[in-house]
């Protein structure tokens, strides 16, 4: 029997249950309806954008860019792998621009900045399109104009991308048909998908060109705001981690010197040691030697370096060698042919070479050490060498015009010292040699150096941190802070003052003079404000730890006795005077008194100029600075409540006639308020009237902190009265000696009780009495000792304190910035922020507006008309 | 409703050359005028006809457009970001004004140098590539679009679009490059060429088989290295306008032509500024030695790794084309 294959096939074919598979399958309906011509089913897919997918789809795209890298690399990309390429350009090339950005900038607020301005520039061209154009079309039409889909090819592309290509076999019936009732489409209409799809298409058109249309102003604009905003809360960031990392160098001072040293001087010196061994120190090797080691000095201990080590390592010992005679033959002959002596003549003068060697030979000098003292002998063998050649050249060349003997002898003889040709040609072959002795004694040393280095720069770096003379340090930023708060908080300017006082300070002037005396009349306003201000600046101490670093004259460490002064030191002060002085022992045990001297001084006592001092001082007097400007603000809020409360009781002020009163108000006023270290060394101009009536004693009448004049600003005839040293003591009186209003002793006492224990806490030191209200009081006393004790020669008896002991820079730091341009300042940069702004947020504003607005002129569309409805 | 096309209602399905000037889509010479001309026609439609089509939701608007419309973004970006530094400036006060002017000039002078070396840029890449390898992969073309009526009246139903032939590497029109020649002779006359200068030879059977999977080859690589060398001189062009020699120039700049004293001396300081601007990038400044030049080399880097590989691949296909075909094989191993 023949097998047949056919029904064998048949009968053991897997059975596939078609009907399963498509339970609606209708043959007779499918012919009917010609179905069965149509595409294959679409094997992409719509992408679900919601949020819990957004990580799986970064990982997803990332995945995707660095295999469409790869394709393009090797030639095999795609159109949409390279339009991905095009986006990895674009963030490369903008990651370039921040990085050079970055590297420009000084300050690390501006480095951060870059970065910030770089992804909220990324993130405002990706949120745009998102929060003001994909959002509102879905809420106000239920369309996602934004939808992805993901192609065959696995390929993520924008469902809407190119309206005559939109794949909208994703979408199934009910899908659509949902979004159709969203749309408001009729339900029975004819061909209802289509016309749905028809309605989606052009409201996604519309909010595309939107999009391309709008992008140009958003991203720029909404970038600018981004940065804008984030500016304060990055700058406390940066704030509050270097504050921290200042902290940290102090509080574990070798781990901090430890992870940062430097290895500079040693690496240095291995690297001459390796290039100059065994060579002689002459001196360009003794410079070598010195700029190593002082690379890391500062300019006065690298000179006492220099001294001491040509003390140390003196070059006056020469090794006299064959290499020496012809570099004598060309010293001398130089000096010979600069005179205008014949060259001819000049040469058999000094023969050659071989001559040379024998004239050193024959006198027992070759290959011996000699010292600057034989030069005297040298010379003598020389001239008696040259005499004999002289005579020698005259004898075979009888024709020649003789030059005088007495004259050479005297050119060899009467050169200077140093300069000698003799020394200049021995100084090539030094006696002493960089050998390994000198090495190992040297490399010690630069071991030191280096680790003195590192801890000078520990220093520096906290001191930079804290108080330096940079932006963003704790006491800038503190300052910034403080002054934008106090106009915005404590003054309460409102939009029109800031503006009025942007222009000129003068207004700025004004304003704040009105404000003070408002606030000065207001016992309820006086009490909130300045508890306000000292707490703002009780900040200050906390964040600069007053334990770490203080400013010595405020708290008169300098009245202190030598002991108590050293008790009283700060730890940043007794770190400094640890690694100083052992430095300074260091390098006086090798050799170098002189440097060690320049580092720490001669003893502990000796302490003026010294870089340890210097090291130290740097601080103080930054914080001083810092310090006095808000001292100043609390005594002139002070001074002015005075005034508005018992302005004929002030100590200077009491017992004056009322023109003297109102004149020494007047000046006072002006000068808490606005005066410059220039007012107080000249002491205080003020055109007053010469001939008060000084009977009239009666009181100044002051209402709501302004003085109602009767005399001052009234008499016509003035002049500066520059005799009248008692106006000039009786107005230091008023403003610095006189007790302070009882508010402002008691906000000072109670920072006291709120800040100072916790403060000290972790140092259990008993603090008794308000750090703030002593400051305050030795701020007022050091005003009267420095300026009043001072010196003018054209008012020489203006003084109320015998003497002041000071320099300008501790004057001018004393004095502090006056309120009125402290705050100007300040206003002038906030008057910029707020108007830059201003203009900026209503340009975004206005274009959020008209593009959320255009949605409702989008998808317009006439619907048409319902099946069984006549056309 | 959708008419149909025929004589009666006077829509030819086809273009008239006396109204776009092309009846079919037709490869332009790739010279400074027509890239001129092509950027102002893009330029005028970009910011007239397509953002109209668009907003109207019209059924003709595409792909084309909608990238065309791609400059308004750049362009207005462009003039926010230098408006976000400068148009408040007035408002401040003299000291501050000064500073903020200074700032605001160098980023504008930025934006638009970031502008300029972006587009310069390319040429980086593809003029070598076309002086080495013959291939122009900037070659532009006009396309002629039919599109839908709007309505009966509406007669004019061709637009020209003006692409480039490689613009798709996964559909480059390589029908543009066949020689319209009846007798089919020189058909391949462009392609012998490319072959040619590609070193496959002369007189090729199929020198356009030959050379199709090399220029696409050529054409994705190229795409790459202009994508990302383009950003990197774009990068160097901010750079560039943050040197500090530029403020010379910036204070004391003028555009008035009428003021020839003025006009002549910012000229001077420009081209002062400039050389001075380009060895301060170099040297570098404020403690960034090396920054300027770094970025100056990660750019030339990117152009000069670009072109090689980009050019690398004529060769290696080549090779494997000798591996595939092989003299004396009977036939071909998969």
């Amino acid at each position: 029997m023949t097998i047949n294959l056919v029904q064998n096939y048949i009968k053991s074919a897997p059975y596939v249950n078609s009907e399963k598979n498509k339970p609606e399958f209708d043959i007779q309906r499918i012919i009917d309806t010609k179905t069965f011509i149509q595409p294959l089913p679409s094997r992409g897919k719509l992408i679900d954008g919601k949020f819990s997918n957004i990580p799986e789809l970064t990982v997803k795209e990332a995945v995707y860019n660095a295999k469409a890298f790869k394709h393009a690399l090797c030639g095999k990309a795609n159109d949409h792998e390279l339009g991905k390429m095009n986006d990895l350009g674009l963030k490369l090339g903008s990651l370039a621009i921040a990085i050079y950005l970055f590297s420009m900038r000084k300050s690390p607020l501006n480095k951060c900045m870059e970065f910030v301005g770089l992804t909220s520039f990324l993130a405002s061209m990706a949120l745009w399109p998102k929060i003001a154009i994909q959002l509102p079309a879905y809420l106000v039409h239920g369309v996602n104009v934004g939808k992805k889909y993901q192609d065959g090819y696995g390929r993520v592309k924008p469902f809407y991308q190119d309206p005559q290509f939109i794949p909208w076999d994703l979408y199934s019936d009910d899908e659509i048909n949902k979004i159709g009732d969203k749309l408001k489409v009729p339900r029975n209409i004819p061909n209802r998908r289509e016309f749905i799809q028809e309605k989606m298409r052009k409201i996604a058109l519309q909010n595309n060109t939107l999009w391309m249309l709008t992008a140009g102003f958003a991203a720029p604009i909404m970038s600018a705001l981004i940065c804008n905003l984030s500016e304060p809360a990055i700058t406390k960031l940066i704030n509050d981690s270097r504050n921290k990392e200042a902290n940290g160098i102090l509080k574990d001072f070798d781990r901090y010197v430890d992870k940062h040293k430097t290895k500079k001087t040693e690496t240095a010196l291995e690297k001459l040691y390796v290039e100059q061994k065994n060579s002689g120190l002459d001196d360009v090797l003794k410079e070598k030697i010195k700029t190593v080691f002082t690379s890391s000095m500062d300019s006065i201990t690298s000179s006492h370096f220099r001294k001491d080590f040509d003390a140390k390592y003196p070059s006056n010992r020469f090794f006299v060698s064959r290499e020496n005679a012809q570099k004598l033959i060309d010293e001398l002959s130089k000096l010979f042919l600069e005179n205008n002596y014949d060259g001819e003549f000049v040469k058999s003068l000094f023969q050659d070479e071989k001559h040379i060697s024998n004239l050193l030979n024959n006198n027992k000098l070759l290959n011996t050490a000699i010292t600057k003292d034989d030069f005297r002998n040298i010379k003598k063998i020389f001239i008696k060498d040259l005499k004999s050649n002289y005579d020698k050249y005259y004898q075979s060349h009888p024709e020649a015009v003789r030059e005088d003997w007495g004259e050479i002898k005297d050119l060899i003889l009467n050169q200077p010292k140093n300069t000698h040709p003799l020394v200049k040609a021995f100084r090539q072959t030094p006696d002493v040699k960089f050998d390994k002795a000198m090495f190992d004694e040297l490399k010690a040393l630069a071991a030191d150096t280096d680790v003195f280095a590192s801890k000078v720069s520990a220093l520096d770096r906290y001191a930079g941190l804290k108080v330096g003379a940079a932006p963003e340090t704790v006491g800038g930023n503190f300052w910034n802070k403080i002054n934008e708060e106090l106009i915005k908080d404590v003054f309460k300017f409102t939009p029109e003052e800031i503006k009025k006082a942007n222009f000129d300070e003068n207004i700025m002037g004004d304003i704040l003079r009105d404000k003070i005396e408002t606030i000065t009349s207001d016992d309820a306003s006086y009490k909130r404000v300045i508890k306000s201000i000292i707490e703002k600046f009780a900040r200050l101490e906390k964040e600069l730890k007053s334990e770490n670093i203080t400013s010595h004259i405020l708290n008169k460490h300098d009245k202190l006795n030598f002991e108590e002064n050293r008790q009283a030191r700060t730890l940043y002060d007794r770190i400094t005077d640890k690694v100083y002085d052992e430095f300074a022992e260091i390098l006086r045990k090798n050799g170098f008194p002189d440097t060690g001297k320049a580092v720490a001084g001669k003893d502990i006592f000796d302490v003026c100029g010294t870089a340890k001092s210097i090291q130290k001082a740097y601080v103080q007097d930054r914080l001083l600075g810092i310090k006095s400007a808000f001292y100043r603000l609390i005594n002139t809020l002070d001074f002015y409540r005075r005034v508005s409360t018992d302005a004929n009781n002030i100590d200077g002020i009491k017992g004056q006639c009322r023109n003297i009163k109102e004149e020494l108000i007047e000046l006072c006023k002006t000068i808490t308020l606005e005066g410059h270290s220039s007012d107080q060394t000249t002491k205080f101009y003020l055109l007053r009237n010469p001939h008060p009536d000084l009977y009239d004693g009666s009181d100044v009448e002051v209402v709501k902190g302004k003085v109602k004049n009767k005399y001052y600003g009234v008499i016509k005839e003035t002049a500066d009265i520059s005799a009248d040293k008692y106006f000039y003591q009786y107005a230091m009186r008023a403003m610095y000696e006189a007790p302070m209003h009882k508010d402002t002793e008691e906000a000072l006492k109670e920072m006291m009780l709120r800040n100072e224990a916790a403060m000290y806490q972790d140092t259990q030191k008993v603090v008794k009495e308000s750090l703030l209200r002593n400051e305050m009081v030795n701020y007022r006393e050091l005003m009267c000792e420095r300026f009043g004790g001072e010196h003018y020669f054209t008012k020489p008896f203006h003084k109320i304190r015998p003497f002041n002991g000071t320099g300008s820079e501790v004057k001018f730091l004393l004095n502090g910035v006056s309120p009125k341009e402290m705050l100007f300042k300040k206003n002038q940069l906030i008057f910029n922020t707020n108007k830059w702004f201003k203009i900026f947020s209503t340009a975004g504003a206005v274009l959020l507006g008209v593009t959320l607005a255009a949605q409702f002129a989008f998808g317009k569309m006439k619907n048409p008309k319902k099946a069984g409805q006549n056309a | 409703m959708i008419q149909p096309v025929n004589s009666k209602n006077f829509i030819a399905f086809s273009a008239k050359e006396d109204n776009k000037g092309y009846t079919h889509d037709t490869l332009l010479k790739n010279n400074f005028a027509t890239r001129t001309k092509i950027g102002i026609d893009k330029f005028v439609n970009a910011l007239t006809v397509y953002p109209a089509k668009g907003l109207k939701g019209s059924k003709n608007s595409n792909f084309y457009e909608f990238l065309t419309l791609g400059m308004v973004p750049y362009l207005v970006g462009s003039a926010t970001l230098m408006g976000v530094f400068n148009l408040a400036n007035k408002y401040y006060s003299n000291f501050s004004r000064t500073k903020a002017s200074m700032n605001g000039r160098k980023f504008a002078l930025g934006v638009l140098f970031y502008g300029l070396m972006k587009n310069i840029s390319k040429s980086f890449i593809s003029r070598p590539l076309k002086l080495i390898s013959g291939v122009d992969i900037e070659q532009p073309y006009a396309k002629v679009i039919y599109e839908l009526p709007d309505d009966i009246n509406d007669t004019d139903i061709t637009s020209i679009e003006h692409h480039k032939v490689f613009e798709s590497v996964d559909f480059p029109r390589w029908d543009l490059f066949y020689t319209d020649d009846y007798n089919h002779k020189n058909r391949n006359l462009i392609y012998d060429r490319y072959a040619f200068k590609l070193g496959l030879g002369r007189n090729l059977n199929d020198s356009d088989q030959e050379v199709k999977p090399r220029v696409k080859e050529i054409a994705v690589k190229a795409g790459l290295a202009k994508s990302i060398s383009s950003y990197l001189w774009a990068a160097v062009g901010v750079a560039f306008a943050f040197q500090s020699p530029w403020e010379k120039y910036l204070n004391i700049m003028t555009f008035n032509p009428k003021d020839k004293e003025k006009f002549l001396k910012s000229v001077k300081a420009f081209g002062t500024s400039f050389l001075e601007s380009a060895k301060t990038l170099y040297k570098g400044e404020n403690g960034s030695k090396y920054s300027g030049r770094i970025l100056l080399f990660t750019a030339a880097a990117s152009t000069v790794l670009g072109l090689v590989n980009t050019l690398h691949s004529s060769h290696s296909v080549n090779d494997n084309g000798n591996e595939i075909f092989k003299k004396g094989e009977k036939y071909v191993k998969a």
